[in-house]
């Protein structure tokens, strides 16, 4: 259902683009040279292939035939040009048969190689008729074929371009580095260990977007969707695949696992991007949830073992109804993981000024809440015996956690707000709750693992707890439940870890 | 609820017992709420059996919290010690189950499906199973909600 909803709505947006003359179509020189400008580095290869092959053929480019169509926003100035290949997705049930006759009927061939999405090819049309504003035309009448969950030009766009101006300054964006003195630690290690292995961090939730710029370079392959079964297509795909008006809420997007990886390990590196906790090490991504649907017990307690057999640190933002699988779970999972030393199974406590929710009350589970720019608990976390510490989140002076966006165009928490995180849509500023402090902390954990990748767990947990921060409301001698042992020390905690015997 | 029937088909038969809805899941669920039966809910199942032979019936099992699970029809066993394939099957036979499949992931679980869902109180036969030797624990697969925080 979540997934004709999505069909529904990229259908109409398309239109509402062309039809509504929101995209202003160009064929002058000039604007082709604002093309021409796009960042040879966040382009694939295959974009930039062809795109200079078009730049040699310049005296063509000049016919009106051959010209690649660009459009310019009139509201925010960004480019996009819709270029000869198409992107299309087929239903889950449709035959491979079905899916050529219907690029048939609209003169369509399969670009070569294996795609990458299940059900996802990019196509092209092999007499060169279709270009620009004509693709958009194709695409729209390919998606209206009842087989076809989205088409649409491939378009080589702005969104890929990391100059935007009206970003943040990086600084202010990235508050928490420093109040958790992640760069201190940066001088040991960034997620590698000294054999250059990357920590590897599993992110559960409703699926990350591995082909993201800032998340494709610390994607390990491995990543499984869960909330399908074993076997069925899109199985093999942990990326986002349920989305819903209003397209930047949590409720019915799976727009939340995108975030909480970037937290982890976004690569960063280029100005105005987001930047990981743990930039070296590596995220396994794995989709649990789908939409607000209901998911089944027995699949995300497979889910975390899964991750347990792949990787050291677990990152769980989420809460469930009880469930004796998932204890068990994680119960095993913190005493087998890692060989026998244990995973670090890291879950948000939640949001709702309460008793700490399932799976993070479970034996095993590390359970994170939630502090503030003004050096207290944040008001919202929950509280109880089993909270071991706090990390920074959204609750004082309107602050936020800076991370990655699902980067979808129009989707995602911030889909172009130059205030919001910017206005390509890749980042987001305002992102909070537990499920901000939890993969932080899971980055740390990432950070002391690559320092000494023998600690066990419960060392682990040990060093957690004698290096963190007291803030305003802390035990000074010890923990409560309000902030357990305080607030999350990145720099204290690698420096402890390297001088454990 | 199972059945063969479409949900109309469904809503129709059952319009004098109670309300039926469709709760979206990977394979939706079709939840009935009873109206008009009293009683303790083994009574209100037992009575529902005997109506609709053709329909099978799992009730909704609430936690601590009073939060709704959605069983599968699919029963989890936990077992104390790995079974062997020989235990599997005389669990199996002894409470009329058929396998569905070891745990591929936790060589102490394995998960079966009573033969005939329709005359099994879901959680009767729960705690019979949680009672064998070897079996540490046993429940029921169900569909819950979750909340990203």
């Amino acid at each position: 259902m979540a997934l004709l909803t999505l069909k529904r709505k990229l259908k109409s947006e398309l239109r509402l683009k062309t039809a509504d003359s929101k995209w202003e179509f160009h064929r002058d020189g000039p604007r082709l040279k604002v093309s021409m400008g796009v960042d040879r580095d966040n382009l694939t290869r295959t974009s930039w292939n062809t795109f200079q092959s078009h730049q040699k053929e310049r005296t063509e480019l000049e016919r009106p035939e051959y010209c690649p169509s660009v459009f310019v926003n009139p509201d925010t100035g960004a480019v996009r040009m819709a270029y000869r290949e198409m992107v299309i997705r087929f239903e889950s049930q449709t035959s491979a048969r079905r899916q050529h006759q219907i690029l048939r009927k609209y003169g369509l061939k399969i670009r070569e190689g294996k795609p990458k999405v299940a059900n996802q090819l990019t196509v092209y049309d092999p007499q060169r008729k279709i270009f620009g504003y004509g693709l958009i035309q194709t695409a729209n009448a390919c998606a209206a074929e009842d087989e076809v969950l989205f088409a649409t030009p491939n378009f080589l766009s702005e969104f890929r371009r990391d100059s935007t101006p009206s970003r943040m300054p990086i600084a202010a964006d990235l508050w928490h580095l420093d109040m958790i003195q992640v760069r201190q630690a940066w001088n040991h290690t960034q997620g590698r260990d000294r054999n250059a292995r990357s920590v590897i961090v599993a992110v559960l939730d409703d699926g990350v977007e591995t082909g993201h710029p800032n998340l494709s370079p610390n994607i390990v392959a491995g990543g499984r969707d869960f909330f399908l079964n074993e076997g069925e297509p899109g199985h093999l795909d942990p990326g986002p695949k349920s989305f819903r008006a209003p397209f930047f809420s949590s409720n019915g997007n799976d727009i939340h696992g995108t975030a909480c990886a970037g937290i982890v390990a976004a690569a960063g590196g280029l100005n105005g991007d987001a930047i990981g906790i743990a930039p070296q090490a590596q995220i396994l991504p794995i989709k649990i949830f789908s939409g607000s649907l209901l998911a089944e017990d027995e699949k995300v307690a497979n889910a975390i073992r899964y991750a347990v057999s792949k990787a050291d640190v677990l990152s769980c933002s989420w809460e469930y109804q009880e469930s004796d699988d998932i204890e068990y779970a994680v119960q095993d999972g913190a005493v087998n993981g890692r060989g026998g030393r244990g995973c670090l199974l890291f879950f948000a406590v939640g949001n709702d000024q309460g008793d700490i929710v399932f799976p993070a009350s479970c034996n095993g589970a590390i359970a994170i809440g939630a502090s503030t720019h003004c050096n207290s608990a944040a008001d919202y976390t929950n509280s109880g015996p089993q909270l071991l510490l706090v990390a920074p989140s959204t609750g004082c002076h309107g602050k936020g956690i800076f991370t990655t966006d699902v980067s979808f165009p129009d989707r995602g928490y911030n889909a172009s707000n130059p205030l919001m995180g910017g206005s390509n849509g890749q980042h987001f500023s305002l992102f909070g709750g537990t499920s901000a402090s939890t993969p932080m902390a899971a980055g740390v954990g990432a950070l002391m693992l690559a320092a000494r990748n023998d600690l066990s767990r419960d060392t682990v947990c040990g060093v957690f707890e004698q290096s963190s921060d007291k803030i305003t409301g802390s035990n000074p001698t010890g923990r409560n439940d309000r902030l357990g042992f305080g607030r999350l020390n990145a720099a204290r905690a690698v420096d402890a870890t390297l001088k454990l015997p | 609820m199972a059945s063969t029937q479409t949900f109309v088909e469904l809503r129709e038969r059952l319009r004098d017992v109670g309300t039926l809805e469709t709760l979206a899941a990977a394979e939706p669920i079709t939840l009935l709420t009873v109206t008009n039966s009293p009683g303790e809910p083994r009574s209100r199942w037992a009575s529902l059996v005997e109506q609709f032979d053709d329909i099978a019936f799992l009730p909704i099992l609430i936690d601590r919290q009073d939060q709704p699970h959605y069983p599968t029809g699919h029963i989890t066993v936990r077992f104390a010690k790995a079974p062997s394939d020989e235990e599997l099957q005389t669990l199996a036979v002894k409470y009329r189950l058929q396998l569905r499949e070891r745990n591929k992931y936790d060589p102490l679980q394995a998960s079966f499906t009573p033969k005939d869902l329709r005359s099994v109180y879901l959680p009767e036969i729960i705690s019979e199973v949680s009672r064998s030797d070897n079996v540490s624990s046993a429940w029921a697969n169900v569909r819950s909600r979750h909340r990203l925080v």
